[in-house]
Order: C-alpha cells, then structure tokens, then sequence
C-alpha cells in the first residue's frame, strides 16, 4: 500500500473514537481530491470508458456522505430505479465499503465493528460499513432498504443499522425459487418500498420517469450484450478497480444516463480493441481484491493476462418491460444468479467462459461469503468437468490484514503457469 | 424416519403422511468428509451435517433454506445423491410471506405424495399436535442463540446451580390448536401462519419478538451459543449484552467434540461468578505471637507451566515456582509445589490448604478446591492493586480479557476462541520461524523501523507469511514488530468485546515480552500494569483463596 494512504487510513482511525466527525471530513477530502485527480490527471492507461467509470463512481460514494438527508444505504441488488428517478442517492454497502478500503481505513472500521461484537467471521465489506456506522463516521440515511439477495449478512447488517440509526427501514424479501407466485410476491413488495419511500420523502414517484429508466435500462443492456459479444474476440486492457467500478452500472445505476452513457463509452472501447492476440483469458467470479499489488500487478493493463468480467457483472441481464416495471424488478431479483441454487450461478459463467473464450476462472473466496465460500467445489466440479480449468482463490475483498499474500500469489501464479503451458 | 433441522420445517405435514421425524443434531468427531465437498469456511453446524449425510443414506432429510449455508448443505448433498427435500423459507413473517409459505407446503405436500407414493391425512396430521407444556414459574437460566449440540446442552445443565431452559433456535418451536377443517387450503393457511409466527429465528425480518425471552422477571442469566460461521446469533449478543441486567456469558462451538476443556472452564467460571462471588477477606488480625503460623498454597497448572506460590497467613509471598507443565499434570504440580517449599524452607504438612487452579486443575489431587484461573486471577489482580478493572492473561494456549469490579469480583469475561492467534504459542511458533529464542523476540521489536502487517487472524498464515518476509529480506526487528503488532490487536479486539475499562493489568507468561506489552500499550492508547512476576497471578489468586478458606 501506498505509505500516503497507509497514514491517512491510519489519521482516520486515529479520530473513529474521539472525533468521528473529524474522520468523515478527512475521508470527504480525500474523496474530493481523487474525484479531481481522475477528472484532471486519470491514469494514462485508462480506456475512456474506465476513466468514466472512476469519475461517476466517485461522485456516486461522496453524494450521500455529503447530503445523508436526501440519502438511502441499500445493497448492491436494491432495484433503485425507484431512487434515481426520486433524486435520491443511493449509498451502496459494498461500494463504500470499497472506497474506505482504498482510504487505507477498512482496518479501523472493522476493529471498531469486532469490539462492538461483530463476529470475525463475518463479511468483511459489512464489517466496515458496520464500523463506520457504528462509530458515527457514515451520517445518518434517511431511509435503508436492503434485498435478502444474496447474502444473510444483508439481514443481520441492515436490520442492524436502522436500530443504531433509528433510521425507517425495508427489507425486500427475494425467494429462492423462481415462479409466478414469487414474481407477484417481490413485486408487491416493489410497490410497497416505493410508498414507503414515497411517505418518508413526501413526494411521488413519476410513472412516466419510471418507464423512461426501463427503456434506458434496455438500451444499456443491449449495448452491454454487443460488448460481451465481441469482447470474445478481443483485448482490452483491463484493471481490478475497474472491473469493481463496473458493479454500479450494472446495478445501482442502472436505468440512469450516466450507465448508458457507461455502456456507449464501454461498446466503443471494444469496437476499437485489437484482436486478441495470445493472451491468457480469465473469467473472474465475485468480487476482486482490488486492493492487493501482487495480483494488481498480475492483471492491471497487463498484455499477458486479459482479465475479462467479474460474474457479479453478468449476474443479472435481464430485459425490462417498461409497462410492468414492478413485475419486471422482481423478475431481475429472482433470475439473479446468486437466487436460488449454486448451479444457477454456476451455468451462467460455464456461458459466459464459452462466450468470452476463457482459457481459465478465478473463483475467488471473500472472507465471510457463505454463499460464495458454499458454492466453491460444486462449482468448480462442474465448470472442470467441462474442460474450463478453475482456481480457488482465498482471500479478502476488503481487509489487508485478513490475507496470506504470499500464498495467494504462488497459488495465482502457478494456476497462470499450467494455463500457460496449457496453451 | 425422516431428520429435519429447522423449527420452521413442517414435521406435523410428514405426520399427516404417516411418517416419523426427528430433529437432526450430528456432533461429528472431525470434518473429513466435509472438507472435501464443501470450504471449511461455511456455518460449523452445516459442516456437520455434510459430515454425517454424505456417507450411507439415513433416510430422507428435510431442510429449510434458512441461511446460505444451509442451501449449500442441499446443494452438496443432493449432488451426492441423497435424498434431500428444501422449502424455501420466506424471511417476511407478515401476510404476504405466510402466503408463500402456504404455497411452498402445498408443493411439499404434492412432492411427498408422488415421493413416498402415500397420501396427506388432514387428521393424523392434527393428531400430531402435542399439547404445549406450560412454562414452570421460577429462576431459571436461558441457553439462547443458534443450535446447540446435545451433548454441550447436558453438560450446561450439569454445571448450573439453576434449571436451564433451551431457548436455542430450534429448541423453541411451540404451535397453537389446529382448526378442525378437513380443507387442507384452509388449513395450511393456519398453519403456514403458526410456523411464520413462531418466536422467531434471527435469520427473519421481524425479530422483535425476541424481546420476550429475555423480558422475563425469573431469567436469572444467559449463556450465549453462537456456532462457527454462523453470524446470524453474534449480532443479537453484541446488542443484548449492553443492556442486559442478568449476567450472559457467549460461548462459541463449531460442533465438534474438540476444546471441552476450555469449554467447562467458561462455563464453570460463569457460574462461579453467578452462584457465589469469593467473599473479600482480609489477613487475620491476631497478634503474630498469639498465632500459629499457617501456609497455604495456589497451584496454577496451564497449559504450559505451572506455577505455585505459598502464603503465610498475613498474605505474604513467602515463595514461589515456576516450572514447565510437561506431559503428566498432577507430577508437575507436586514438584513445582515442592520446588516452592523448598525455596521456603517450608514441609508440605505445613500447608493448610492448597487450592489448585489452570486446566489440569482436577488433576492435581491433593487440592482441597479447584477454582477457574478466571477467578483466580481476578483474585490475584485486584489483591496486587485494587485499582485495576481489566485484566489481560496471554497464556500459552489463550488469552482472556477480565472485566473486575471495584470489589474485585468477576463482572465479565471473554476467552479468545480455539485459534492460537494472540497467544503465547503464537509467539513461540513465530520464534521458531525466526530462530529466536523467548527472551530475545521480547525486545528485539522494539527497535523497528519500518511497519509491516502480519495477518492478525491466523497463525498459519502468519508463519508462512514470516518466511516470505525473511525471504524478502525484512528486516528482524520490523518482522517482530509486525508479530508484535499482530498479537496486540487480536488481544485489544478481545478487550473491547469484554468493555473497555482502566485501569489494565497484564498477566500470564505473554506479559514478559515487554514488544507485545507496548504494541497493547499503544492499541489502548494507555499504560498497563505490569506485576513484578505476572505468571504467578493465577497461582497467587488461588493463593488467597486458600487463605479464606
């Protein structure tokens, strides 16, 4: 790590106990000075879609921290269509967690939330956000909403949070199984986030702004296809924080302009890649340790290796009909891949590694992931059964100090050398 | 037979076909079977079932998907070929999911028709209805949080001065009358409602009625079972454990039959604290002349040494030894106890009373108590200075965090889990790694210059990682640092589970490597007390308590 971010991350948890209010205007700073610097000197060897990517996400983690009142802290698979057409930001566990990983500060906050009881066990994504919370530094939500997709820690963390916030809160029940009756259960459910939503912020949804995300949703995702479909026989450079960037527009944003701007600049950049030219092609599962420099020095820009897609950026391509809306989010929710059995997920990046061409897959087992860490073997049985060579990977998404390095890298390492030699 | 798991399964439903159930509740000796079909890092108590059903089929299991790793638990067993049924479980328990529910139970009812080839009887299945017994009105301790093996529930009731109810998740299934209709829409639809509305499991949306089993005027104390990977239940430990006015005390199990002797040391320290809190006593005020001088001794026998010192009957350490434990307990109790005798000039019948304490403490036969090293080293603690609060014991196997108050009695403990991480093996391993001995890892830390962070989660990890940083050349003293650093926020993340409060003392043999001393010091941001001989505090608590006899 950088030693900048090591002693900010390190002033940050040096205030979390005495002045909580101190930490959040020292990670506001930060965030204000990065969003410059990737507005004004990005990294040269960002694509223009990834430079994109750096500049919205940025500003979609620092909106809320500045306005909590116009705020809600959902998860990663909260439809919030709804949200955006309200002007309400939403403020992401999972991408805020990340970006104070990236201050340097995730170990601060994941102290405080294992002092006040959290288990060790537990996500470490959650565990920050919790600490943050926790500790006062993240400001009050106006509201929370939170999916049981996919994960038990979305219940535990979520429920948790409204009771230390006092904050107005609903969960979005999403069966496991796939049928009429759960698409009427989760729309219903729908509906009824949205009086909520619309009770505590004292003004109603527009029906038509609603049917207007649909239709941008649908354009998104037919770029999105045509991007997966000749990324097949492509190289274009890829980076870890990049590919994380990518979760937002294909979920907290979707249906907004700047994801279909996202997914224009996304389709361009492949259209303008060379062709793929020997490189080691792997497909990713879950999330990525964006943090760590031994596997950021793997795959970041690198000619050798062409990281291609996380599955949590396909895990969800479905069409939307924009006069069912309601009917159509649910129908995303339960024909998400991590709803319902392990081979649902599985069978899609079987898909996806053929369509992409892969040579191989990272399966990457977060810390504290159950559903992940669940599906691992059963996984890669299936996807080595046929024929697509798979690498458990342990380690941690957000916590340094939750990872044996040079373990992850021999093992990375010398899963690259057998592909390699594999041709 | 059938085996379910889930208090939310509809056991009455497979009465209704004529089948018999039971609740599903495997202790396995190891995860062998587990490790190979499922990460070692999903729920224990899921692990445990993978264990047990992946072999020969025991007949149909039926299972909710109640958490994530339950799911996997239907994945993995199915892909081996048992026969395994899963309800999909809603998480609302309010009109809409009761509605799901009903949905789900008519499916499982179409599903077992055609499986076992035997049809739905609406009246045995109202026959299966037991009759709730009424709760008996008296104190009584409560086991709440996730499953508990059956085997660790007798031994809590065993050791509780208090009868024990089990108010684990799946132990508190009580259902009402069902309707006498013999339409089984209208009947699920009950039923479906009873299940969904039962206390509920903290994996529901609505867990506010959970408030009612700690609501209760006879609970008198809790003991908290949370279970490995499981994080449903910590979470409503860390809120109840605030606020709570009955003492709770949190043990975690990963359902194996391993770490009992840690175990019943938690267990019987709590109850210890809870039944009778050691009276404060001071030395006897008799004129020396008109008194007969007495001794007594405290044997603390730990894991790794054990130690001994005698007292003469105004509470002065007349001697003490320290020795290392070895194989045989009860041997090396006597000869530390003889090595302090000698060093007094003393002969054993001159001992009034020995009180022994430490793991091998029943071991030691010629005990005339044994006491928890909890108890003992708060005794010692506060006798070594009244003002201390919290007292940090790094032993060899685990450290505990104690919470004292300004009486010295036990107001609250925490133990680290079964992970050497934060331990004085810890430290030993890492001096191997480094070709260090005890006595120089102490102090070599100390001139550090650059910082480097060693996993703080396990001591696996982090010895590979200490020969990938002498690979890459680091320097000793910034390796050390890093171990230094790494032990002190495992043992501070213990301290602020336990609640922080100052004053700090240290004990135990860790309290000698003065680096880890100052990495705490430093994670507290205040000074700890340090005793002049900090492996005896147990001994010395054990000790006193001998004196009181």
């Amino acid at each position: 790590m950088n030693k900048f971010i090591k002693k900010f991350g390190e002033a940050v948890g040096d205030c979390l106990y005495t002045r909580p209010q101190t930490a959040l205007s020292l990670l506001n700073a930060a965030y204000a000075v990065s969003g410059l610097q990737v507005k004004v000197l990005p990294d040269k060897r960002l694509l223009p879609h990834q430079k994109y990517a750096a500049i919205v996400n940025n500003h979609t983690i620092r909106e809320p921290l500045i306005n909590p009142d116009n705020s809600a802290v959902v998860n990663i698979f909260v439809p919030c269509e709804t949200l955006q057409i309200m002007g309400i930001s939403p403020q992401f566990l999972e991408g805020l967690a990340g970006f104070l990983n990236g201050a340097g500060s995730e170990r601060a906050f994941i102290d405080y939330a294992e002092n006040f009881g959290i288990p060790q066990t537990y996500c470490s994504y959650h565990k920050t956000l919790l600490g943050a919370a926790l500790s006062g530094v993240v400001p009050k939500p106006r509201f929370i909403v939170n999916t049981t997709l996919a994960c038990d820690a979305n219940t535990s963390t979520f429920r948790l949070l409204a009771d230390f916030w006092q904050a107005p809160h609903f969960t979005i029940d999403v069966p496991g199984e796939y049928s009429a009756e759960t698409i009427a259960y989760v729309a219903a459910q729908l509906r009824e986030m949205v009086s909520f939503i619309e009770d505590i912020m004292g003004k109603k949804l527009d029906g038509e702004k609603l049917k207007a995300s649909m239709q941008r949703e649908n354009r998104a995702l037919k770029m999105y296809r045509a991007y997966l479909q000749e990324l097949s026989g492509k190289y274009l450079p890829n980076d870890l924080s990049s590919e994380m960037y990518k979760f937002s527009f294909t979920h907290i944003l979707l249906g907004t302009n700047e994801a279909q701007q996202y997914f224009q600049l996304l389709l361009k950049d492949v259209q303008n890649a060379a062709f793929s030219n020997g490189q080691t092609r792997i497909l990713w599962v879950h999330t990525l340790p964006f943090w760590q420099d031994s596997i950021k020095n793997v795959f970041n820009f690198s000619n050798k290796y062409q990281l291609l897609c996380s599955d949590l950026n396909f895990d969800s391509l479905v069409e939307m009909d924009e006069n069912r809306p309601y009917e159509s989010m649910a129908n995303r929710l339960l024909l998400n891949t991590m709803c319902g059995s392990v081979k649902n997920r599985a069978e899609k990046v079987l898909e996806m590694a053929r369509l992409l061409r892969a040579n191989g897959i990272i399966y990457f087992c977060h810390w504290g992931c159950k559903q992940t860490l669940g599906g691992a073997f059963l996984t890669k049985d299936l996807l080595e059964g046929e024929g697509i060579p798979v690498l458990l990977l342990d380690g941690d998404g957000c916590d340094r100090d939750n990872v044996n390095d040079g373990q992850m890298y021999t093992r990375l390492q010398a899963f690259l050398e057998i592909l390699e030699a594999a041709g | 037979m059938i085996d379910y798991v889930c208090k939310y399964a509809p056991v009455e439903i497979l009465a209704g076909f004529g089948e018999e159930s039971r609740l599903c509740n495997p202790q396995p000796n190891s995860f062998t079977a587990a490790d190979k079909l499922t990460h070692r890092n999903i729920c224990s108590f899921a692990r445990s079932l993978i264990e047990i059903r992946s072999g020969e089929s025991d007949g149909p299991l039926l299972l909710t998907n109640c958490c994530d790793s339950l799911r996997n638990v239907y994945d993995v067993l199915h892909a081996e070929g048992q026969e395994v049924f899963l309800l999909n479980l809603p998480h609302n328990q309010e009109h809409c999911g009761r509605l799901i529910y009903k949905n789900v139970l008519l499916k499982f009812i179409q599903d077992f028709t055609v499986y076992s080839g035997k049809f739905f009887d609406c009246e045995k299945f109202r026959a299966s209805f037991g009759k709730n017994e009424p709760e008996v009105a008296s104190s009584y301790i409560a086991l709440m949080g996730a499953k508990i093996s059956d085997e660790l529930l007798e031994f809590v009731r065993s050791v509780s001065p208090l009868p024990v109810r089990n108010n684990t998740c799946t132990d508190i299934r009580r259902l009402g009358d069902p309707p006498l209709t013999n339409d089984v829409g209208k009947l699920l639809e009950w039923y479906a409602a009873e299940l969904l509305t039962q206390s509920p499991c903290m994996r529901m949306t609505d867990v506010s009625a959970r408030r009612a089993l700690i609501d209760d005027p006879n609970l008198k104390g809790i003991i908290y079972n949370t279970v490995n990977f499981c994080d449903f239940y910590g979470f409503e430990y860390a809120q109840i454990k605030r606020t709570l006015p009955v003492p709770i005390l949190k043990i975690e199990t990963d359902y194996t039959t391993e770490a009992a002797g840690q175990m019943k040391t938690r267990l019987e320290a709590y109850f210890e604290n809870f039944t009778a809190p050691i009276v404060e006593k001071r030395a006897p005020t008799v004129h020396p002349k008109h008194r007969e001088q007495r001794y007594t001794a405290g044997i603390d026998s730990g894991s790794t040494s054990t130690n001994v010192v005698i007292l003469d009957n105004r509470l002065n350490i007349v001697s003490f030894s320290v020795l290392p434990t070895g194989v045989r307990v009860a041997e090396s109790a006597e000869k530390a106890l003889n090595e302090a005798l000698h060093q007094a000039g003393l002969s054993k019948p001159q001992i009034r009373y020995t009180v022994a304490t430490g793991y091998g403490r029943t071991n030691i036969n010629f005990r005339e108590k044994d006491i928890t090293e909890i108890s003992c080293h708060a005794k010692g603690a506060h006798f070594l200075n009244p003002a201390i609060r919290t007292v940090i014991d790094i032993g060899g196997q685990d450290s505990k965090v104690i919470r004292l108050d300004e009486k010295g009695a036990v107001k609250g403990f925490v133990m680290n889990d079964k992970c050497a991480a934060g331990t004085g093996r810890f430290l030993e391993m890492m001096a191997q790694s480094l070709a260090l001995t005890l006595e120089e890892i102490s102090t070599c830390g100390l001139k550090w210059q650059e910082e480097i962070t060693i996993s703080s989660m396990c001591s696996v990890f982090a010895q590979s990682e200490v020969v990938s940083l002498i690979a890459a050349d680091k320097k000793l003293a910034d390796i050390v640092h890093g171990l230094n650093q790494s032990v002190a926020a495992k043992v501070t993340t213990l301290v602020g589970r336990a609640g922080m409060e100052r004053e700090y003392m240290m004990t135990g043999g860790v309290a000698k490597n003065i680096g880890v001393v100052r990495a705490i010091e430093g994670k507290l941001g205040y000074p700890v007390f340090l005793p002049k001989e900090p492996e005896i505090c147990g001994a010395l608590g054990a000790a006193i308590i001998a004196a009181e006899l």
